[in-house]
């Protein structure tokens, strides 16, 4: 609370008020009791404002877009946001700095989310700025930082008025040019070979003809059918078809790399929100079935309606907020990301005052228990001949003294007056008391040094406890907890991941481990589709599109199971379509040069200019590989990141709409 | 809007002057009163450093005139020997509302010019905005103090104020110097021969002392009682955790050895 500058000026006028009347200066003294009446005022001011004042701000928040007040936001348009601060107390705030804490993932288009300001309960302050969410998922607004110090500066402190609200931000709406065809194309002719998909309904074309059961209403009746055949004959119309079309969106890790909105499951949510929102458009049926690495997470059966668009965009919105979540994720990377935030919303909680951090613990707290894995065999080597040459010195006196000994014997033996074994004995005691006490003792000293060598190692360890604890107590994992995440960094991690995917805060997650293999390739997630594509099959009729929007460049070699999912699908009379979300930030594969691997690989300038050209190449080669695979059973793949999926997938269900599957 | 941001700028500027006004004559008043005691040319110097820092607008330019008047009043003030101590108090109260009056000027002129808050929050928004990748803005804006924020009466009430602080210190140093004095003359204390001004000084260190410990003591415990149920919950969590740390350690470790085994020949390192 109390600055630099206030520290500084508390000591000089102490000392000055301490000397002066010890001096018998009345000058000085009562020139500083003056100062210190004077700052203590201004401290018990400031310790007022901020304990008593600050906590009663009421904020109030609405979302407007042009018609007014919004509960749900959509990726794409703009919102403005409009924060009211008002101070239920009489004793304003002379001066502060309030800000309101913009959720990460959304981009300010217009206006200030933060103020430098007066309060006063007469005088309410108003943030009003514009905001745009790119991508679907969540908005979380955490609340207000608001930083108060005296006009002197000796007093300061930042603290945080929380006012969470969430909003769910809905897939973009599908704009009717683009993806939306305006006419039902019900009555193409269909191609040489190939029959329409016909089925009996109460359209007004004459479909069939067939005999006569119960309950057929008596309109239908072909009477000079029926008088020609001499029993009653049934007109049977044909019905407008309906296409039904299911999306299987892959929600597994490899998916969720990146940032919120700029990741492939971001594409693949917008994708599969445009595909729905226009199939709803034209009265036909839509599916979702979401799937991971583990499980098939949701399934909707196709349908149609504005509930069950509702439904699905509301479940896309969901999904499109998930974050990429992995064991071996580096602890460092995380603590300053997570400390800083919970320094921004959680100032309270990481105070001296309330999360203290043990002097001892920096020093000498051990390492985490999985952190010893690696190398295992030198480090027992190594901690062995570490042994043997600490233990050197031991060897050497217990040498000398055997040597010289019966020199020293009667000599120690007069100047101690004890007999020579009772010496012996003592010598021997005090040999091996300092032998067993000798290696802790250096072990100790040993970390000691290390850690006064590296003062980073030692914020590490000061960084753990705080936001250890923080998480601890923000998760309910009481003292047990604490000192499981203190003891695990694994488990640390996974929690600090946590607590950040829920928060929204984008973190930095590595894509490859220790060995240099990718972690997020996810190889489950192929049984789980194949199963789930399987399971599909046996509810619905014919003739439907099975649309997998799924991330299978990693997966190229294991796509046995799902080929054959596939091939069963296609035998059903069944449609497959296959998007393959791409990379962001790596060019689409086009043409021939994807065949080659992509563009000509050249001598790269620079470092990360190499790696990727050589991750292009890869990706392509990949790329090209799925094709030929899925194209062998007459399936198209298609890359998300190039041309339209939305409208290809809309262009293949008008397709089936007019021919159909079935050659009779 | 230009119109207003204009006449914002004004009154900043004015309160700018005024406040750097203020500093100038609380500089000229100590300089008469140096230059009364009979200090001489020795009485330029803190003058001159005070006025020097104030307008290079340097931020530790009260102290630095503190310690400089401090050393001169010490080394050459003849005012001890010659007049005694207890005879000049309109002297002392001039001298503390003008030495006041330099410190909040000073320290509120550089709130207006250079910056009103302090820098230390800057260093933790970076790695949110690394995190963030400047998609959000968390850059903290800057920190001068606005215009809308100086109040009319906040010069008044500030030179009003002068004299009231001057006068309360007087108020309190009076009878700490008398118990002081009587103290040296007790004479079960003789034993320690302490001088009278030693006795006062033993006497106001003991009193200011104890007012802050009490101080503080009071306003940290009314401080604890708001404390948030979280905060509350965090403080017990670590009060438990600091008196089994090593057991939670132990197992801790032990449980992490055992996912290890468990692990053992899987991918996860």
């Amino acid at each position: 609370m109390i600055t630099a500058r206030g520290y500084w000026f508390l000591v000089l006028v102490l000392a000055v008020l301490t000397l002066g009347a010890f001096d018998g200066r009345s000058a000085l003294t009562v020139s500083m009791l003056t100062l210190l009446l004077w700052f203590l005022s201004q401290w018990l001011l400031f310790v007022v404002r901020v304990h008593w004042v600050v906590p009663r701000l009421r904020i109030r928040r609405v979302l407007l877009d042009q018609r007014g007040p919004v509960a749900t936001l959509w990726a794409g348009q703009s919102f403005r946001v409009r924060t009211e601060i008002r101070l239920a107390h009489w004793l304003g705030i002379p001066f502060a700095r309030i800000k309101d804490f913009m959720p990460f993932g959304v981009e300010k288009t217009d206006g200030e989310n933060s103020a430098l300001a007066t309060v006063s309960a007469e005088k309410p302050v108003a943030l009003t700025y514009k905001i745009r969410c790119p991508a679907a998922g969540w908005v979380r607004f955490e609340g207000l930082a608001v930083e108060i110090a005296d006009f002197a500066g000796f007093f300061y402190v930042s603290t945080f008025i929380p006012r969470v609200a969430v909003y769910r931000v809905l897939p973009p709406l599908a704009d009717a040019a683009g993806h939306r065809p305006s006419v039902k194309r019900r009555n193409l002719l269909p191609a040489t070979g190939l029959h329409r998909h016909l089925r009996p309904g109460t359209g007004s074309e004459l479909l069939d003809l067939r005999d006569y059961m119960t309950g057929d209403p008596p309109k239908t009746i072909a009477w000079k059918v029926s008088a020609r055949r001499d029993r009653l004959i049934t007109k049977e119309f044909e019905s407008e078809v309906p296409m039904r079309c299911t999306l299987f969106v892959d929600t597994s890790q490899s998916v969720r790399v990146g940032g919120p909105g700029q990741n492939a499951l971001a594409r693949i949510v917008e994708v599969s929100a445009s595909v729905t929102q226009a199939m709803a458009g034209i009265r036909d049926y839509a599916g979702l079935c979401l799937f991971n690495e583990e499980k098939i997470d949701r399934y909707i059966r196709p349908g149609r309606g504005p509930r069950h668009v509702a439904e699905i965009l509301n479940i896309l919105a969901d999904t499109a907020g998930l974050a990429a979540a992995t064991g071996p994720a580096r602890l460092p990377v995380l603590l300053p990301t997570a400390l800083a935030f919970i320094q921004e919303v959680y100032p309270e909680l990481v105070r001296p005052e309330i999360n203290s951090v043990p002097g001892w613990l920096s020093w000498f707290w051990p390492a985490a228990a999985m952190e010893r894995r690696r190398f295992r065999f030198a480090r027992i080597v190594a901690r062995w001949l570490f042994v043997a040459v600490l233990y050197l010195p031991f060897a050497v006196l217990g040498a000398g003294v055997y040597f010289i000994g019966e020199d020293i014997y009667p000599f120690l033996s007069d100047l101690l007056r004890l007999p020579p074994f009772l010496l012996a004995l003592v010598g021997a005691g005090l040999l091996a008391s300092g032998m067993i006490l000798y290696y802790p003792l250096v072990r100790l000293a040993n970390v000691a040094i290390g850690r006064l060598l590296s003062p980073r190692r030692r914020h590490f360890q000061r960084w753990r406890k705080s936001v250890a604890a923080v998480i601890a107590g923000h998760y309910g994992l009481g003292p047990g907890g604490l000192g499981l995440l203190l003891g695990d960094n694994q488990c640390l991690v996974l929690w600090t991941e946590r607590f950040l995917a829920d928060h929204h805060v984008p973190y930095t997650v590595p894509l490859y481990d220790w060995r240099g293999e990718y972690l997020y390739s996810s190889p489950g997630k192929i049984n789980v589709l194949a199963d789930a594509l399987l399971r599909a099959i046996k509810r619905v009729r014919d003739n439907e599109l099975f649309v997998l929007l799924v991330d299978l460049l990693e997966l190229v070699d294991q796509l046995e199971p799902l080929l054959r999912a596939v091939k069963v699908t296609l035998a059903r009379h069944h449609r497959v379509l296959v998007i393959c979300p791409w990379p962001p930030g790596i060019a689409p594969p086009v043409g021939k040069a994807a065949e080659r691997g992509g563009k000509p690989f050249s001598l790269a300038s620079d470092l990360s200019t190499g790696v990727e050209q050589v991750t292009a190449a890869r990706l392509n080669r990949a790329y090209m590989r799925l094709r030929r695979s899925f194209s062998k059973m007459g399936v198209q793949v298609v890359c998300a990141a190039s041309g339209d999926p939305a409208r290809l997938i809309l262009a293949r269900i008008n397709q089936l709409r007019s021919v159909g599957m079935g050659r009779r | 809007m230009a119109k207003n941001t204009g006449l914002a700028e004004t009154e900043q500027n004015l309160a700018i002057r005024n406040y750097f006004l203020v500093c100038m004559a609380a500089m000229f008043v100590l300089l008469v009163l140096l230059l009364r005691r009979r200090l001489g040319p020795w009485s330029l110097a803190p003058v001159v450093v005070g006025v020097m820092g104030t307008a290079i607008r340097l931020r530790f330019a009260p102290a630095l005139t503190l310690i400089v008047l401090v050393g001169t009043i010490i080394a050459l003030d003849p005012f001890l020997e010659v007049f005694g101590m207890e005879l000049e108090p309109l002297f002392d109260g001039i001298l503390s509302a003008a030495l006041l009056a330099y410190f909040v000027a000073h320290y509120r002129l550089l709130g207006l010019a250079v910056a009103y808050f302090p820098a230390d929050r800057g260093k933790r928004m970076e790695s949110l905005a690394e995190a963030a990748s400047a998609d959000s803005d968390v850059s903290p804006p800057p920190s001068l103090r606005s215009p809308e924020s100086i109040s009319p009466f906040e010069m008044s009430w500030f030179i009003v104020s002068l004299p009231i602080w001057a006068v309360l210190a007087q108020l309190i140093r009076t009878p700490l110097a008398a118990l002081g004095a009587s103290l040296a003359g007790h004479r079960r204390l003789e034993f320690y021969e302490l001088r009278l001004s030693h006795w006062q000084g033993v006497i106001f260190v003991w009193t200011i002392g104890v007012t802050l410990f009490v101080l503080a003591g009071l306003l940290g415990y009314l401080i604890w009682r708001r404390r948030s149920a979280a905060a509350a919950t965090l403080w017990l969590q670590d009060v438990v955790w600091r008196e089994t740390s090593r057991d939670q350690q132990r197992v801790g470790q032990a449980l992490a050895r055992a996912r290890r085994r468990r692990l053992r020949g899987k991918e996860v390192p």
